[in-house]
């Protein structure tokens, strides 16, 4: 079986920190939840991380 | 993973305990060889219930569950209306450890209906050292051990039947799907969908509540994108639905495909039966002519019958004839005259009362009676007549029975053929025919609507994206004109980003993978082509679609022009190439289990085949029928470099099955006793 998770993690460097935060963010709870009851959790880590981004 | 024994008990057509021990050694081949019906797909299926508790097979889509029974009919006819216990146990060895999987099954017969349930799974696992382990009867864990060795996932492209191989080859929406699924399966993306489905929801939420917070142009535009974004979703659930529908038409179409195929089995005998009854008309026809000539015969025929009088009959009127006493050579009036003269023609004085006068006299009064003179010379030339025609028309009565006679032995024989294919053939069979063809034309048509539909929403879709693209362009403008930078426009921003970056990682997945299986499987069909098809077909394409697609030698789309058998050849390179991707390496670890695949192909596609799948699979295991496997493909497998087994499964009188192992050595016979 590929090593889907490494090939991932590989495919996201070229983007940006708070891009790959998130996608890797939203794998991890994708592998527990629905997609509604992600687009909470997602959108609690999206604020989270603008704020830390606006802040500086 | 290399499978090492299965025992059967009371399971399908196998009757009490039976036990098969595949070849171990890598690479091997196991062949296990039946007629239809002798329960080579039960093995097959036993090994599917065994290892994942399943009881239905692709080849089972038509097929209600509750139809589909696994205890053994016999056995549960002689028990009595008490349940008996049907069980698969299946041993295998995994990276140095050997597992025994026992899954038994309960059923139970009540009137002509049979309950099964299955009630008992054990696992028992031994280590390298010979140390076995207490049973596990926990189902969820051995369930993940089973897992862990075997993932259910992409069991499809390790054990395959006829069926499977059969469904890649066409070109509908089953296929896509099929192709689609195997590849998601094997890269293991079902989180990262699942991702994306939820960044895109996020994505929705966040465009809705900037819509409430702005205002003018830049609302708009998000309102543009909201209703671009709907217009999207509409389209794909109409596209689902549409598919499904597309689905089920060609599930329909293949169903009355089905039912024609077993008409097609019985339409050389439909043939020949029409044949006959066309042979029979004709007979009875010229039967009908030979009457006709008889009846006009029948007078000619009834003067045969009395043919001595008529031949004396006449004999004496011809003799009376040559002697010129009919018809009367002389005439009345010519007599009166010499006797009114008393002169003759001769000069003659022929005076009243003298001897010569007396005669004359006597003559005229024999001659006075003329029409009875008439009379017989009608007979004499009627039975003339008569007598010459008689001898041909009774040859050719003679004749005519002959061939009457001949004939009624011809249209008796066809009757009695005909009696034959009634008692095969239902006399409905042309009928039915007629009926599921005019379904099928019904359904065929549907099929090409929904395909219509799918291409005119496929470019909606377009559309709609391309709308998007520009509408999010105007967004970004607007936000950097008003210099919106709020938390929420970061926040979405952040979200498209996110989404377009795993939309790209998930389409760079399955590229890399449609690739791999596209360059893999156009290997595996330069191997085994025959050398016509290797010059002719250059590639097996895995398309954006999911579809399959092979390139001729020109590098452009062919597959609509290729035989059935090659078909076949495409769909086993395919199905090769995703066990090849799937254990990532070019000899696959896990035994491939196939069930009556060379149906369709050429000698020399199945020598190709023989030879290639040993070299990259550690263990084969093959169920072929009688016409699969004959003495030609038995000496291919004996040259192919590696060990083999042979099975054989035996009808026994109460129509149940024995598993057989023959040695290798004894196989020829078997199957040329066949």
């Amino acid at each position: 079986m590929p090593e889907t998770n490494k090939k991932i993690a590989d495919k996201l460097e070229y983007y940006p920190k708070n891009v790959q935060m998130l996608a890797t963010y939203a794998i991890e709870q994708a592998k527990r939840i629905n997609a509604a009851a992600l687009s909470q959790l997602l959108e609690q880590e999206t604020k989270k991380l603008v704020r830390k981004d606006m802040a500086k | 993973m290399i499978l090492k024994k299965m025992i059967l008990d009371n399971f399908r057509q196998f009757q009490g305990q039976q036990e098969i021990n595949f070849n171990t050694s890598t690479p091997s081949i196991t062949i296990i060889y039946g007629t239809n019906g002798r329960g080579k797909t039960g093995i097959f299926r036993a090994l599917i219930f065994c290892l994942f508790g399943e009881k239905s097979l692709a080849q089972d889509e038509n097929i209600n569950i509750k139809d589909i029974n696994l205890v053994n009919t016999q056995a549960l006819e002689k028990s009595d209306g008490k349940p008996v216990v049907a069980m698969v146990a299946t041993t295998l060895v995994h990276e140095n450890k050997t597992y025994e999987i026992i899954r038994k099954i309960r059923g139970l017969k009540e009137g002509s209906e049979i309950f099964e349930e299955g009630f008992e799974l054990t696992l028992v696992k031994t280590d390298e050292q010979g140390n076995t382990a207490p049973p596990i009867k926990d189902k969820t864990t051995i369930n993940e051990i089973i897992g862990n060795i075997f993932d259910p996932k992409i069991k499809d492209y390790f054990l395959f039947d006829g069926e499977k191989i059969e469904r890649l080859t066409r070109a509908d929406v089953q296929q896509k799907k099929t192709v689609a699924q195997g590849i998601k399966n094997l890269l293991n993306i079902n989180d990262l969908e699942n991702a994306i489905n939820g960044m895109k929801s996020l994505l929705n939420n966040l465009n809705a509540q900037l819509k409430i917070h702005s205002q003018g142009k830049f609302a708009q535009v998000l309102n543009a994108i909201a209703t671009t974004n709907k217009s999207m979703e509409d389209n794909q659930i109409k596209q689902e639905t549409v598919s499904a529908q597309l689905d089920a038409a060609e599930k329909e179409l293949r169903k009355y495909d089905g039912e024609l195929d077993k008409i097609n089995e019985i339409k050389h005998v439909i043939t020949q039966r029409k044949a006959l009854l066309a042979q029979e008309a004709d007979l009875i026809e010229t039967q009908s002519s030979r009457i006709d000539l008889l009846r006009s015969k029948l007078t000619g025929t009834a003067a045969s019958l009395l043919m001595p009088i008529i031949v004396k009959v006449y004999s004496q009127l011809d003799t009376k004839k040559q002697t010129g006493e009919i018809p009367v050579q002389s005439k009345l009036d010519l007599i009166d005259k010499i006797l009114k003269d008393h002169r003759c023609i001769c000069g003659t004085t022929v005076m009243e009362g003298s001897c010569e006068y007396g005669l004359i006299l006597k003559w005229k009064n024999r001659i006075v009676d003329s029409g009875l003179s008439d009379n017989a010379l009608n007979l004499w030339r009627d039975l003339n007549a008569i007598i010459k025609e008689t001898p041909g028309t009774i040859d050719s009565v003679h004749k005519a029975l002959i061939d009457y006679d001949k004939n009624q032995i011809d249209v008796t024989q066809i009757h009695e053929q005909l009696k034959k294919i009634s008692d095969q053939i239902d006399d409905s069979a042309e009928e039915k025919a007629k009926g599921f063809n005019q379904s099928r034309d019904k359904v065929n048509k549907d099929i090409g609507s929904y395909k219509n539909q799918v291409r005119v929403l496929e470019q909606e879709y377009q559309t709609l994206e391309s709308k998007k693209v520009e509408l999010t362009r105007q967004k970004e403008k607007l936000q950097e004109e008003e210099g919106i930078k709020d938390e929420l426009h970061a926040c979405a921003a952040l979200a498209t980003d996110t989404n377009e970056a795993l939309n790209n990682i998930f389409n760079s997945f399955t590229e890399d993978i449609k690739k791999q299986l596209s360059d893999l499987a156009s290997s595996a069909m330069k191997r085994l082509l025959d050398e016509e098809g290797k010059w002719s077909l250059k590639r097996i394409v895995v398309k954006n679609d999911y579809s399959l697609q092979v390139h001729d030698h020109r590098d452009e789309p062919f597959l609509a022009n290729i035989s059935a058998g090659q078909r076949q050849i495409v769909s086993l390179c395919f199905i090769t190439a995703l066990a090849q991707v799937a254990t990532g390496k070019d000899r696959f670890e896990i035994p491939l289990f196939m069930d009556t695949p060379f149906g369709r192909l050429s000698l020399e596609h199945r020598e190709n085949l023989i030879g290639f799948i040993p070299q990259i699979c550690q263990q084969w295991i093959i169920m072929v029928t009688d016409t699969e496997l004959t003495e030609k493909e038995w000496n291919f497998f004996r040259k192919v470099n590696c060990n083999c087994t042979f099975y054989k499964l035996s009808p026994l009188a109460d129509g149940t099955t024995k598993v057989e192992n023959i040695p290798v050595d004894e196989a020829l016979t078997s199957i040329q006793a066949h």
